[in-house]
């Protein structure tokens, strides 16, 4: 067979094929029927032959480049990930992420360490001799720091609750915290140097703020405006130091990976918790903006509510999900629905991406 | 994951991917050049969303408060900031606006598209590329690189492809309009290799990207040998192109079969 003579036989082939990969390139859920994708798929395969059958006979620079443009968008459509849903987003947040957390427990500890010990040395030091805090704060910053503090939220008249200000605060804080935590997971690049900086920095500020106000007694007032959005806010900012540090330790260390591998593999990881800690911070923004300002809401209302909130994160982040939980609940069902179960639910945390057997259409 | 290219790496931009069919796909991947291109065009439209932005929160102001329009306001910016690229390309077959114009496509390094979490990673860690100005790591990275990758690439996984559909055009009807050469006219070997036909066949497809002139002198280049080894007498033909009517006429008679001139 000739070059011509291929390229005249299998040339209906290859516009029927542009024609189908076109049409399933269009929409984000294919709308292909079935005969169409076996259509698809069989033209694919055959595609793949004719684009190896002129790459070994050398039959042309524009002949194997278009064949193999042709191959590649049929890859691209037949290869790629199931689409995710709103669905899939909630059931990841809700239970997938707590068990990714726990199951890369350490770099929370670690994290959690560097984010609390540094900040109580500092705020210890500061509570008992609060002209240190000079150091960190300048004297301006004590002031405002004063005065916001000097009553408490709920001694405020409701004249002074400034609704309108709440939702740009709420803005503020969003595009703030979420910035800083998404900055200290990317810094975590850099062998987690930058990460170990960003946690460290915001806990000696945060630690100073907390020892400079317990010193000048205005502790309470402090704690009834923090313990509300902390409880999702600090932790927040703890899981995406955990997954900053789960970035630099693929760099640093990829065990028994290529460095390229590791770094794929732990940084999928390190994305979802990432994800995960933005989603606290946004949840923690709408608390500090319209709840913990409120001056209607009294000082013991706000501690048990926040009590109860810091309890919720705890239970979630440390239960939520888990198999073990699953299994003491689950001792009056069948025995053999829970083996499925708990194998749906392990490959649904598997790898999304991984291009699958058969076409995922 | 990608195994690893034992063959001697050579000095260019592409990317070869073998399929689970076993079939070697080659990708262009883009290089800083036009990445720059399109993150430029991408921050202009930034700056232009900001200013409509800033425009609605104005005009807002009075109706709805302060506070619901700056919050909104600054969300929008959050999502600017963070957001436009990594929806963009989670959502637009890796493609962001500017990505689109200069004609590039983010893919996984295995040459499949890229997932919401490869969207989200490779565009966060934008912040650890971008340090200490303009993106110095990302580059310092991209060069030391086979696929030109930066660490928001490498950690998820991704390569920045150039999106080049090659149109392919067979020989036509117009072609076979065209008169064959009569193997009484040649004096040689009355054969072409089906490379030189090939590399006619590339003149040929950007004749239409060169000025006139220019092609029939290359035409001239590539027509002299053709003609000697077939033994065809090019002078002897009239007209200013009569080197690159030569080349047609060659492809008409040695790449049209005879199974297509009798249809």
């Amino acid at each position: 067979m000739t070059r011509d003579q291929f390229i005249f036989r299998r040339q209906r082939d290859w516009r029927r094929f542009e024609i189908l990969v076109a049409e399933a390139e269009q929409q984000r859920r294919v709308t292909l029927s079935g005969d169409q994708i076996a259509e698809l798929s069989a033209l694919y395969r055959a595609l793949c032959f004719d684009l190896s059958l002129v790459q070994s006979r050398d039959w042309g620079t524009s002949l194997s480049r278009y064949l193999n443009g042709l191959v590649a968008r049929g890859h691209n459509t037949l290869y790629r990930s199931r689409p995710g849903s709103l669905l899939a987003a909630i059931q990841f947040l809700m239970t997938g992420f707590p068990k990714l957390l726990r199951e890369n427990a350490a770099y929370f500890l670690l994290a959690l360490a560097l984010f609390v010990l540094p900040g109580a040395a500092s705020g210890t030091a500061v509570c008992f001799d609060t002209s240190l805090a000079s150091r960190i704060l300048s004297g301006g910053n004590q002031a405002m720091m004063e005065t916001m503090y000097s009553e408490s939220v709920a001694d405020r008249s409701a004249d002074d609750d400034m609704l309108e200000g709440r939702s740009m605060m709420a803005g503020f804080y969003v595009r703030n915290n979420v910035g800083i935590s998404f900055r200290c997971f990317a810094l975590g690049a850099f062998a987690g140097i930058g990460t170990i900086v960003v946690l460290v920095y915001n806990s000696v500020a945060l630690g100073t703020v907390t020892g400079f106000l317990i010193g000048r007694g205005h502790g309470g007032n402090f704690f009834e405006f923090v313990i509300g959005h902390g409880s999702f806010e600090l932790t927040a900012i703890v899981v995406s130091g955990a997954a900053g540090l789960v970035l630099g330790h693929a760099m640093v260390h990829p065990g028994r990976l290529s460095r390229r591998d590791a770094l794929i593999e732990r940084g999928l990881v390190s994305v979802k918790l990432a994800i995960g800690a933005a989603a606290m911070l946004f949840v923690a923004a709408l608390i500090e903006a319209y709840w913990s300002p409120s001056p209607l809401i009294s000082r013991d209302v706000k501690m048990i509510v926040g009590g109860l909130l810091w309890l919720l994160v705890i239970t979630w982040l440390g239960f939520a999900g888990s198999t073990h939980l699953n299994r003491m609940t689950s001792a009056f069902r069948e025995p053999d629905v829970r083996a499925t179960e708990s194998r749906s639910q392990s490959s649904a945390g598997g790898r999304s991406n991984a291009p699958a057997g058969e076409p995922s259409a | 994951m990608t195994s690893f290219d034992h063959r001697v790496a050579t000095v260019d931009t592409r990317a070869e991917i073998e399929t689970p069919e076993n079939v070697t796909l080659s990708f262009n991947v883009a290089g800083p050049g036009s990445r720059m291109t399109a993150y430029l065009i991408d921050l202009v439209i930034r700056v232009v969303v900001f200013w409509g932005l800033s425009f609605v929160v104005s005009a807002a102001l009075p109706v709805l408060g302060d506070g619901l329009t700056m919050g909104g306001f600054l969300i929008g910016l959050f999502v600017l900031e963070w957001g436009y690229s990594t929806i963009f390309e989670a959502f637009w077959r890796g493609q962001t606006p500017g990505k689109r114009i200069c004609g590039l496509r983010v893919l996984k390094d295995a040459g499949y598209p890229i997932s919401f979490y490869d969207s989200v990673l490779r565009n966060l860690l934008r912040a650890a590329d971008f340090l200490p100005f303009g993106y110095g790591t990302g580059l310092i990275c991209m060069t030391s690189t086979r696929r030109l990758q930066r660490i928001g690439d490498l950690v998820a996984g991704t390569m920045v492809v150039r999106d080049a559909t090659h149109r392919f055009q067979p020989l036509t009807e117009a072609f076979a309009k065209l008169d064959p050469i009569q193997p009484v006219d040649c004096s040689g070997t009355f054969a072409v290799s089906e490379r030189t036909l090939d590399v006619i066949e590339q003149l040929l497809a950007r004749r239409d990207k060169l000025p006139k002139r220019r092609v029939e002198e290359i035409a001239e280049i590539l027509a002299r040998p053709v003609a000697a080894k077939l033994g065809y007498r090019i002078d002897d033909d009239p007209g200013l192109d009569r080197h690159e009517y030569f080349l047609r006429r060659v492809l008409r008679t040695f790449g049209m079969t005879q199974e297509r001139n009798a249809a």
